[in-house]
């Protein structure tokens, strides 16, 4: 019996190109899979192509929505982000997202504050609210020893559930679908001029650069990075890695409560998909952007092109919008395959079996 | 209980309930117990349970169904198989990945099968004494009228423990899953056999989706698992790797969905007979869309108290290492 | 091909080729142009005990895993029993009855013996047992011929060191090999466990075995062996039958040219003070049980003072890691005391611990001592991070100035402090860790084992350096596997034995046949 041999032995020096190429070419491996899947189901792949990233960038009105999708990206992936750094998965972004904008709807429909603070109120109380339900999956992991995946992921569930009876019940509308009342003019960001742009974009770009600067130049970015890399050895150096877990996952659910804070001007009423998975796609982005804040920051502008590039394919064409999705998930396949070839030398031959 | 029958009916609805976390959590065992942690288990039951519906629906056979949903889950965790123990892929990230391909691609291909309707499982009686059987009180329906696939559920367990327990197959999964340089020594093929356990674990947990649209549920909507791959996941943790221990996880856990289904039928504020504030909260923690988050809930408390009690002895060893000959 | 020759050895060939295994010129070069073996040659006779002798590094392993098809050479050529062989894994090597028994024991734990053994047998060997119980009743009858300690139905996480040789060397008798190689056999053994195995390597022999035992312990070498190969810096010094030379002799072949400093200490010991100032590490009572098979510690006690070197000797097994876990903050003790300078520390976290003025010089520096893809300056930066930052802000500047200052003072050879850690040598990895570690103004060093595997030079200049320290007022807890090195370097000596220190002595009237004693508990 002959059998093929798959040798794989680990690389010793990676050329830079290929580091810092990786994404790039998980990016384009996924839109070539991509292309595949849509001849295969029966799609037009260029006509597809242009309407998703040609199109949003021609039309002023798409390149507003690029911008508009972004913002949410971009915070929810820093979320997933930061717990990254210090070797942790945070899977319950979108979970963290929906606690921050129910949290804003609740303020914004039931309290008044007078004027010029009614926002800053608003953004506040919704990012500790993240910041509440982010700690958790922290906490259980450094106090537990818990697996943060599957908690922060269940609680996703647990905060998409509770939207769901708020939304059929307490806060209901008569809007005729599972909705909360449009808050008030008030209680939504400002935009610029006359376009739809609000002034969540600079909040956050602020965000990245404090997140860049935090991990780069504080005491307790220094202390993620470290507890990132090697958790036996910052221990015994003296870093208490138990507080850098809370204190990560807090961080996270705080930008991402943020975020669905944020989100909830972009749409002006609470509703039951206010996020299209948002904190899902968050992962994507924070993996191809691991590097730092700014890589996510470009990494998020890609997907805020392909989320406003689907709006247009499901109005023109009979593709699914949700091929998104498999997009993204394909974009991990290939950076997990990149991450292979980059660490390990894989030769593959043909030999004879031995009995 | 207002109801006399209500026992009964969430006897009746755990055991289906129980069998798909069962299925998908022995999967997971088999799987972790060679080292290998699949993350993706909801994302592979997602496409067990669209392609056993889809087959289903053009052949009109539940069973053809089953067997195609075993192919598909198989065929997912190819990946995951090839990527992490081939390539040496970070198994969690790679079980991520997973669990987001399946929710994709069965959003993707899954909406045109939304409006089908099929002839799903039906329970099935022990031949000659089966309705004799079925007439034991509060038990009788729950235990003795079922699917094939439930049976085989719990019908796997002891196989299962056998095999794991008792087998040189078993003994060797146990080697590369806690040792697997040692393995390696022993003349044990690592990588073979841990593509065969992680294999079989995909196409267990593809038919546990298969069990929820072709027979527990017998519609397919997107996102129909709802979670039950991640509980399973959790439920492997919960059984400490040990087949037995997940069948009570299984049943605790379906039992609790069972109860979210039937409360339904209950007023339960006015069964425990508060009143004011007390009914208030009462009446919002019995709220369907609320009751029917306990099981997340549940697990969450679960693991937390399994992580806690637990110092990982009876995880195997060698769990998320990739084995590379030669190092360390 | 002549049946009968010269090998590289010299010996004249009279025995058959039939009856034994013979390197010819093996060559292993390691990525990063390390020459681990160079043109080794070895013959390893049937009936005959072989040794394959050297220090650590001088390339024994990697020869003897090529033995094993667990590496395949560059160069050269493996004959067993006249053929030229190709190795391609321990399978391979099995079916040519070759047996190895290695010094990390190759065994699953969670199994029970015969389990293990069951595993271990190759295919060919399935006609004559085909399962569990065919496995027990062999091994019944094995464990009777050798007068071994073990059943069948035994767990192997419950059995200690010596019995899990028996398991490895079961293992290999079970499939009737014809060959049996063991690694540094004797590292974990107590006194009764390494006449145990002398006497089952003789029954061994008796019945036809080539045993190669692999080591870097002179006189186990020259009393079991026939013949001693000797290895260093990955080439072949000599090979002498054990009958015609002199420990002296091979002692010499062995570490080459090298001769020793006799005690690095300059001494000028503030001994006399140590009753005025106070201990800077006070251990009281500490106990521990720990989960397994390892070590408990049975009421340790200890006293640290400032400028002295207090040497931990032990064989591994016997607490000393347990205890060094403790005193660092790595494992919580049952109950006792740690008082670090008048703080107790007892169950606080490593960072109180350096807080408190406590350095520590982890053994394992990969995976303990430092973060490899980090770089240089924050692996160095992790002790200093906090004093160079105000309000929660790094100084980078003085961070990388504090980094660059080490580097230079510690002669670490690096591409510059912005390189990861992982591409440094072992032994500038290990002055990068220790020279943070004594750059912090510590009162004390935990040192465990902070000379192992690196080259000569690097570990004179860490021990030069730890010295230093202990003139300059520090308290050095040294812990070493090597009792000459506890020699040279403590004022003081501790040796701990199941869990217990069992001797305390000052270097001055220390006697080496009776610490070597009190390590293998060899003293009532």
């Amino acid at each position: 019996m002959s059998s093929i041999d798959v040798s794989v032995t680990p690389r010793g020096e990676v050329p830079i190109w290929f580091d810092r190429g990786m994404p790039v070419f998980a990016v384009l491996s996924a839109l070539a899979a991509g292309a595949i899947v849509i001849e295969l189901t029966g799609g037009e792949t260029a006509q597809f192509y242009s309407l998703m990233f040609l199109e949003p960038l021609t039309r002023f009105s798409s390149q507003t929505l690029v911008l508009l999708r972004t913002v949410p990206l971009v915070l929810t992936a820093l979320a997933v982000y930061i717990p990254l750094r210090a070797g942790l998965y945070n899977i319950g972004a979108e979970g963290q997202f929906y606690v921050g904008a129910i949290t804003a709807t609740v303020i914004a429909l039931n309290v008044s504050v007078p004027g010029v603070l009614f926002i800053p109120v608003i953004l506040l109380t919704s990012a500790l609210g993240g910041v509440v339900w982010g700690s958790i999956p922290g906490y259980f992991r450094a106090r537990f020893g818990a697996n943060e995946i599957i908690t922060s992921l269940l609680l996703v569930f647990v905060a998409t559930g509770i939207n769901e009876y708020l939304l059929t019940g307490p806060l209901q509308s008569g809007a005729g679908y599972p909705a909360s009342d449009l808050i008030p003019e008030a209680a939504r960001l400002p935009v610029i001029a006359d376009t739809r742009i609000h002034i969540g974009v600079f909040i956050a770009l602020a965000v990245v650069v404090i997140i860049y600067a935090t991990i780069r130049t504080t005491t307790i970015g220094f202390q993620i990075r470290s507890v990132g890399a090697n958790p036996v050895s910052s221990r015994i150096q003296g870093i208490r890695s138990r507080y850098v877990y809370i204190a990560v996952f807090a961080i996270a659910g705080g930008i991402a409560g943020l975020a669905g804070a944020i989100e909830l001007s972009t749409s002006a009423r609470l509703q039951s998909d206010i996020s299209p998975g948002y904190g899902f796609t968050a992962i994507p982005i924070a993996l191809l952007g691991r590097r730092s804040a700014f890589h996510v920051l470009v990494a998020a502008l890609f997907f805020g092109l392909l989320f406003a590039g689907s709006t247009g394919v499901s109005v023109e064409t009979s593709i699914s919008p949700s091929i998104v999705s498999v997009i993204e998930a394909l974009i991990i396949l290939f950076y997990i395959v990149g991450e292979g070839l980059r660490s390990y030398q894989i030769s593959i031959s043909q030999q004879g079996g031995r009995a | 209980m207002s109801d006399p029958g209500f026992l009964t009916l969430l006897l009746d609805a755990a055991v289906p309930a129980a069998a798909p976390l069962l299925l998908a959590s022995l999967g997971g065992i088999v799987s972790e117990r060679s080292g290998v942690v699949n993350l993706g288990v909801e994302g592979i039951m997602l496409i067990g349970a669209l392609s056993g519906f889809a087959v289903t629906v053009v052949t009109g056979n539940p069973y053809v169904g089953l067997v195609a949903a075993a192919l598909a889950g198989l065929g997912i965790s190819l990946v995951h198989a090839v990527l992490c123990i081939s390539l040496k892929a970070n198994q969690i990230i790679t079980g991520i990945m997973i669990f987001l391909l399946g929710v994709a691609v069965t959003n993707f291909l899954g909406g045109s099968w939304t409006d089908s309707t099929i002839d799903g499982l039906a329970p099935v009686t022990i031949p000659v004494v089966g309705n004799t059987l079925t007439q034991i009180p509060v038990v009788g329906p729950a235990v003795f009228s079922n699917s094939v696939i439930d049976y085989a559920a719990f019908l796997l367990v002891p196989v299962l423990w056998y095999v794991l327990e008792k087998t040189e197959t078993g003994m060797k999964i146990t080697a590369v899953g806690d040792n697997p340089e040692a393995a390696d020594t022993m003349g044990i093929n690592v990588s073979r056999l841990r593509y065969a356990c992680v294999l079989s674990g995909g196409a267990l947990a593809g038919v546990a989706g298969a069990q929820i649209s072709i027979s527990f549920a017998e519609v397919w909507v997107p996102g129909i698992v709802a979670g039950r791959g991640w509980i399973a996941v959790a439920l492997v943790i919960f059984a400490q790797w040990s087949p037995s221990r997940a069948v009570l996880g299984a049943v605790l856990f379906g039992g609790l969905e069972a109860f979210a289904i039937r409360s339904q039928q209950l007023n339960i504020t006015r069964a425990v007979g508060a009143d004011g504030a007390a009914a208030d909260v009462i009446s919002v923690l019995a709220e369907p869309t609320i009751v029917s988050l306990y099981p997340y809930i549940v697990t969450t408390i679960v693991l937390v108290y399994a992580a806690a009690r637990t110092e990982g002895g009876a995880a195997p060893k060698a769990l998320l290492d990739s084995y590379v000959r030669g190092e360390g | 091909m002549s049946k009968y020759k010269d090998t590289e050895s010299g010996d004249i060939e009279t025995d058959s080729d039939r009856d034994q295994i013979e390197l010819r010129n093996i060559t292993k070069t390691f990525p990063g142009g390390i020459v681990a073996n160079d043109e080794i040659s070895l013959t390893l006779r049937r009936g005959n005990v072989h040794a394959l002798l050297g220090e650590n590094g001088a390339g024994k392993s990697t020869l003897m895993k090529s033995m094993y098809g667990l590496y395949t050479p560059d160069s050269g050529e493996i004959r067993v029993n006249d053929e030229t062989v190709d190795l391609a894994g321990p399978s391979d090597a099995k079916r040519l009855g070759i047996g190895m028994v290695h010094q990390h024991f190759q065994l699953i734990e969670r199994l029970s013996v015969a389990e293990n053994v069951l595993l271990s047998i190759p295919d060919e060997f399935r006609d004559s047992i085909t399962d569990l119980s065919d496995v027990k009743t062999q091994l019944t009858d094995l464990i009777d011929q050798y007068g071994f300690s073990i059943t069948p139905t035994d767990t192997v996480a419950e059995l200690d060191v010596g019995q899990q040789q028996q398991v490895e060397i079961l293992k290999s008798v079970i499939t009737r090999s014809e060959y049996l190689v063991l690694d540094e056999p004797t590292a974990a053994l107590s006194p009764s466990g390494i006449d145990e195995l002398l006497s089952t390597l003789r029954e061994l022999v008796a019945k036809g075995y080539g045993v190669l035992i692999v080591t870097h312990k002179l006189e186990e070498a020259m009393s079991v062996a026939d013949r001693v190969t000797v290895l260093r810096d990955g080439q072949r010094i000599d090979t002498v039958s054990t009958e015609e030379t002199s420990v002296d002799d091979v002692a010499e072949k062995m570490v080459g040219n090298s001769i020793r400093n006799d005690n690095l200490r300059t001494d000028t010991s503030p001994d006399a003070d140590s009753d005025a100032t106070d201990p800077v590490l006070r251990v009281e009572d500490v106990c521990l049980r720990s989960a397994s098979r390892s070590c408990n510690l049975n009421h340790v006690n200890l006293e640290l003072y400032p400028g002295e070197i207090v040497g931990l000797a032990g064989i591994s097994g016997n607490g000393r890691t347990e205890l060094v876990d403790c005193l660092t903050g790595v494992k919580e003790p049952e109950s006792g005391l740690i008082e670090l300078n008048g703080h107790d520390v007892t169950y606080s976290h490593p960072g109180r611990r350096v807080d408190n003025g406590m350095s520590y010089i982890p053994e394992d520096r990969v995976t303990h001592g430092c973060a490899p893809e980090l770089s240089v300056t924050m692996n160095i930066g992790k002790k200093y991070y906090k004093l160079l930052s105000k309000r929660g802000i790094l100084n980078w500047t003085k961070l990388t100035e504090r980094a660059r200052d080490i580097v230079d003072q510690f002669d670490v050879r690096t591409g510059g402090v912005d390189s990861k850690a992982e591409s440094l040598s072992g032994g500038n990895m290990q002055k990068m860790i220790v020279g943070r570690e004594l750059d912090c103004d510590p009162d004390m060093i935990v040192a465990n084992n902070p000379t192992r595997g690196i080259d000569i030079s690097a570990e004179e200049f860490v021990q030069q350096k730890l010295v230093e320290m202990r003139q300059d007022g520090v308290g050095v807890l040294f812990v070493s596997d090597d009792v000459d090195e506890i020699l040279q370097m403590s004022d003081r000596i501790l040796t701990m034995y199941e869990g217990e220190i069992t001797h305390r002595t000052d270097t001055q009237s220390a006697d080496i046949d009776t610490i070597s004693d009190c390590m293998t508990g060899n003293v009532s």
